[in-house]
């Protein structure tokens, strides 16, 4: 447990003494948010139209912000022989996992905060925010489980930005049905209903991505 | 030398189970089956196409059994038969879109509907391409575990894909139903269908072996 939070602690310490992921990603949702906000307008749709593609621009601008934090992420412990080193010292290799996702997690959460804040402000659309929370925060564990193991899986391999999205993508359709519907669910209904089957469905993927992640991941880094 | 004769009469038996079956069900479905009412002949490609995706099904579950051994036992033998089963299972969800298409362009007068069980297989043939291209551009001295991890991955997400299909409104569900609600008007088409889903079984199985042992002749 100590040094789960030591790999947590490093990976935070690491981020917020640069704040490079950061600025990144707070440039990148706006920049993403904008190409949306400029395609919608010259589309002229009705209101409800543009309300009901919000869904589909929040998690398309998530999933290739999420891509780029999670591989520049994994990249940094190659590029300074974290993970090397953690292979001959006693560390075990599912809480350098379980770390990397806690911390994925959050980063990706934080994405989805400045996407949503963005995407609402230039739809301009009072989408009751804080309710998507509880959405954010499972479907970024879901996400940062599947991401923490594949993108381990092609870091050394030559087509690694071109083979991330390649084997990640198809993984993360379920997680993305499901945040969708719940995302279209909320915005129709003005509430999610975190006992309906996508709510399940999003809990029940992020438990078996989390355990099996874990699981396979030390064959992953070992080979 | 006996374990290669031994290999040989394998072979050519499954060989020979496939061409039977293949033959027979090809009698079955173009001479016995009449023709269904609204769709005429071209509702034939169906035992074709759902043998095909069974035949797929068959694949990641070998890819799944032996990524778990092979993880477990390191043993080469398990990644080679993973490998072949990875390849021939692309193949089979390949034919399964092209079949598809061909059969929703008469029906549907469109090639591609993004209907939620048009796109699960779409998606299934992205995983299986992604684990072809693993195999390939991986980085080496890893492709075999990191191609069984995939495979596990991969195998535990499409009945996870199925379930999230079936839980869409049914505005969306636009591809045929009527196995899982009716079930076939005609006894006859559910025999040709059990024959030809048996007939592709077994050619896919007999693809993977052969694929298999060339696997296993490039390693030596």
């Amino acid at each position: 447990m100590k040094q789960f939070f030591l790999l947590l602690k490093k990976d935070f310490t690491v981020e917020f003494r640069g704040k490079e992921l950061l600025y990144a990603l707070l440039s990148l949702s706006v920049l993403i948010s904008v190409f949306f906000g400029v395609g919608i307008e010259n589309a002229f749709l009705e209101r409800k139209a543009v309300t009901r593609i919000f869904p589909l621009a929040l998690w398309v601008s998530y999933i290739f912000a999420a891509t780029i934090s999670v591989s520049r992420s994994l990249y940094y412990e190659i590029e300074f022989g974290a993970l090397s080193t953690l292979l001959t010292g006693r560390i075990s290799l599912a809480s350098f996992y379980v770390a990397k996702v806690i911390s994925n997690t959050i980063f990706n959460f934080i994405a989805f905060l400045f996407i949503t804040t963005a995407l609402c402000m230039f739809f301009d659309l009072a989408v009751s925010v804080p309710y998507l929370f509880p959405v954010g925060l499972l479907v970024s564990l879901g996400y940062s489980s599947l991401a923490t193991l594949t993108s381990n899986m092609i870091l050394r391999t030559k087509l690694r930005e071109l083979l991330l999205p390649l084997i990640l993508f198809p993984l993360l359709f379920p997680l993305f049905f499901a945040a969708h519907e719940l995302t279209m669910t909320l915005i129709i209904e003005k509430a999610v209903q975190f006992d309906s089957p996508w709510a399940i469905l999003l809990i029940l993927m992020d438990l078996i991505y989390l355990v099996a992640g874990s699981i396979l991941f030390s064959f992953a880094a070992r080979g | 030398m006996a374990n290669g004769s031994k290999s040989s009469i394998i072979d050519s038996l499954l060989l020979a189970l496939s061409a039977a079956l293949i033959s027979y069900a090809l009698y079955f479905v173009f001479l016995v089956v009449p023709d269904e009412r609204t769709m005429g002949a071209i509702q034939r490609i169906f035992y074709f196409h759902v043998g095909s995706a069974i035949a797929c099904y068959l694949a990641i579950g070998i890819v799944l059994v032996t990524g778990i051994f092979y993880l477990a036992t390191q043993n080469k033998v398990y990644d080679q038969i993973s490998a072949a089963a990875g390849e021939v299972g692309f193949l089979f969800c390949t034919i399964v879109l092209v079949s598809g298409m061909i059969w929703g362009h008469t029906a549907w007068n469109t090639w591609f509907r993004f209907e939620p069980r048009l796109v699960s297989f779409l998606l299934l043939w992205f995983l299986f391409l992604s684990f072809v291209l693993l195999r390939i551009f991986g980085e080496p001295g890893k492709i075999a575990t990191h191609s069984a991890i995939l495979g596990i991955i991969g195998a535990i997400t499409v009945p996870l894909m199925v379930y999230s299909i079936k839980l869409l409104p049914a505005a969306a569900q636009l591809h045929p139903q009527v196995v899982e609600h009716r079930g076939l008007r005609d006894p006859l088409f559910t025999q040709g269908m059990i024959i030809s889903m048996v007939a592709l079984s077994v050619f896919c199985l007999y693809l993977v072996r052969i694929r298999f042992r060339l696997e296993k002749l490039q390693s030596q």
